[in-house]
């Protein structure tokens, strides 16, 4: 593997543990619904190919805490690495694993007990191109102490080749993170992404997500409602088109009382393109007074495009409230009918239409986001 | 447009035949609305009133396999639904379509700038002044202010959305409005309001086509042609006194086997 050997003595601990894991553990079932749309063998590049290291920036304007890359930031945020890294996305599966042990780059973000961060930090993620038959693994690491608030925008852009990132994130007790993200990769590309979330008691964290690959993209999104009083929403669009598979898993795990969790996701798939969705609600033994919501909506485009949204429910436990929803279906000729007769074009009535579908998670997005998308609404426009 | 001789009908429907997935609807419709004219359109269920002001739109399932359609002299036959409604012609929905996530406000805004314009952006309307507009508007309908920034329809009972088609034409300005059913599913109030906003469109200079099964709309609205679709065309034609004939003898009569029906000897009883 490429670790330095100048790093700290638990972190190559950790790299050993999770370099035997790697070659070891069975690759995911395409049984179970994490891999069931998406090949394994599309995102796997093999144990011990020589990595490539991507252009990972972080820009932040902190008063106190960290905001660094690797390997500089092993110096200043080594006590939060030392905690956090490897202890919440642990090597228990070959993408993780490998992840952890062949990592060169990423970005650590520490926000101190009781700051509030008023600008967003960005984490800027470039992979111009890896060597064949090579993932570039990215590490990041992101910790709001207690009662700290924060707005992290994180993108990844995968012009070539195949990239395995991971970003561990904890949000302490009473602590509020806003997070979006964007994951995006080129024809050809492929793209993993594992975005796990530990929220602390009476903590919030919101994902806003936009995953619009042009080649391959599967997206990771666990959160661990992790102790009383904890909340979490995800938000996410997915947009497939051309020849693009963009597949979204999110899990919302409820392992305390009197959580609450929401997701809402809306998927537009266009041409050939295919957008998966699977969302795991888990209420564990024990944690009573939770509430639990998802719905998913998928829009097709065209004949030849695709999507398969699946909510799934796991709840262990009684006093619970959950529900969920999945429905797709094509865009509504009555609507675009009635836009047409007062005088729109057809192709502007068809991107208003989009615009209303996607407009719940649209607008949960950073403008920075939601601006490189085609029907970005003008300024004004939103009433 | 605007530099028309005054002898041409607003619109003129020629023999108009037209159906949907295979089944004939309109058999032989003839119509001429002159400029500033109200006309109704009465008829039972399934008579074929909405497929003509489907067809009239343009609506792309139905398929029109004879006749001629003119709007100011302009044939409308090869033209789309979009084509149409900047051509001047507007259709109040007998059932408006929700629009999830499009608030009422953006969306009037693009149709005000698409019947301006033919939908360039040259002819974009100021947010301020466009919302100062519309609010009025809404104000003069009985649309209450919140409206604005809710989804077009979603949400809205029968009444709201009649009174927000209503609205739009009257900030859309059409030459034509087909009003499909607008005054149906209405209590009291809403009808008024309704008959209101339709009367100072009329007093704007819109030509109206009213579809209706009720004679009470044309209480408050003065028609000054009545109409009655049977069987997919027009089997009667006369003034308001049609509408009142209907009300009392239904449309039985209208269909008794050989009784010669002699618009000129209605009223007179």
């Amino acid at each position: 593997m490429n670790a330095n050997l100048d790093e700290p003595r638990w972190l190559l601990e950790r790299r050993e543990e999770a370099t035997r894991a790697a070659g070891t553990l069975p690759m995911p079932d395409r049984a179970a619904h994490r891999f069931r749309f998406t090949d394994p063998a599309w995102l796997w590049a093999g144990v011990g190919t020589g990595a490539d290291t991507a252009d990972v920036a972080v820009e932040a304007t902190l008063a106190a805490g960290v905001a660094g890359t690797f390997p500089g930031v092993l110096a200043s945020a080594g006590d939060a690495l030392a905690e956090f890294l490897g202890r919440l996305a642990r090597p228990d599966d070959p993408f993780l694993a490998f992840n952890l042990a062949s990592f060169t780059s990423g970005a650590v973000v520490v926000i101190p007990a009781g700051a509030r961060v008023e600008d967003p930090v960005r984490i800027r993620m470039r992979i111009a191109k890896t060597n064949q038959g090579t993932a570039c693994a990215v590490r990041n690491l992101i910790v709001l102490g207690r009662g700290a608030q924060a707005r992290v925008h994180e993108t990844l852009d995968v012009e070539d080749g195949l990239a395995n990132v991971v970003t561990e994130v904890v949000v302490a007790d009473g602590a509020r993170l806003e997070h979006a993200w964007s994951e995006e990769a080129g024809p050809g590309a492929a793209a993993f992404t594992h975005l796990r979330t530990s929220v602390g008691r009476d903590a919030f964290v919101s994902q806003s997500g936009l995953l619009s690959p042009a080649g391959r993209g599967k997206a990771e999104v666990v959160t661990t409602l992790a102790d009383r009083g904890s909340r979490a929403e995800a938000t996410a669009l997915i947009l497939a088109g051309g020849e693009s598979h963009a597949d979204l898993r999110v899990i919302e795990d409820h392992a305390a009382s009197d959580a609450t969790s929401r997701v809402l996701v809306r998927a537009v798939a266009s041409g050939g393109g295919r957008a998966v969705f699977t969302g795991l609600l888990r209420v564990r033994e024990g944690a009573s007074g939770s509430e639990t919501y998802e719905e998913a909506r998928g829009l097709l485009r065209s004949p030849e495009a695709s999507a398969d949204l699946l909510p799934e429910l796991e709840i262990l436990t009684h006093d619970v409230r959950a529900s969920h929803g999945a429905a797709v279906g094509p865009l509504d000729e009555e609507a675009r009918y009635y836009l047409m007769s007062r005088g729109l074009g057809a192709e502007e009535a068809e991107a208003m239409l989009v615009r209303g579908f996607v407009g719940p998670v649209l607008d949960r997005l950073p403008s920075e986001f939601a601006a490189r998308l085609p029907w970005a609404p003008a300024a004004g426009e939103n009433g | 447009m605007m530099s028309l001789a005054p002898e041409t009908p607003l619109l003129a429907v020629r023999d108009l035949w037209a159906g949907i997935d295979g089944k004939t609807i309109l058999k032989g419709v003839n119509l001429v609305v002159r400029p500033g004219e109200v006309h109704a359109i009465m008829g039972r269920n399934g008579s074929g009133k909405s497929t003509l002001a489907h067809v009239l739109m343009g609506h792309p399932a139905y398929e029109v396999t004879r006749g001629d359609v003119f709007l100011d002299g302009r044939d409308l036959r090869d033209l789309d639904v979009t084509e149409r409604a900047r051509a001047g012609l507007f259709l109040g929905f007998q059932y408006p379509v929700a629009i999830p996530g499009v608030p009422v406000t953006g969306f009037l805004r693009a149709a005000l700038r698409a019947r301006r314009s033919g939908g360039s952006e040259s002819a974009d309307v100021p947010v301020r002044e466009f919302r100062r507009t519309l609010l009025g508007a809404m104000r003069e309908a009985g649309i209450p202010e919140d409206f604005a920034s809710r989804p077009v329809n979603e949400g809205f009972s029968g009444g709201e959305k009649k009174r927000l088609e209503v609205l739009q034409m009257l900030m859309l300005k059409p030459r034509l409005a087909i009003l499909d059913e607008t005054d149906s599913g209405l209590d009291i109030d809403a009808l008024k309001a309704v008959a209101d906003g339709i009367n100072r469109g009329i007093a704007a200079g819109i030509g109206v086509l009213l579809i209706t099964h009720y004679q009470r709309i044309l209480d408050h609205v003065k028609p000054d042609v009545v109409h009655v679709f049977l069987d997919g065309r027009v089997a009667l034609s006369g003034g308001p006194e049609v509408a009142r004939e209907l009300e009392e003898r239904g449309y039985e009569w209208l269909e008794a086997p050989g009784e010669a029906v002699n618009p000129a000897s209605l009223g007179t009883r």
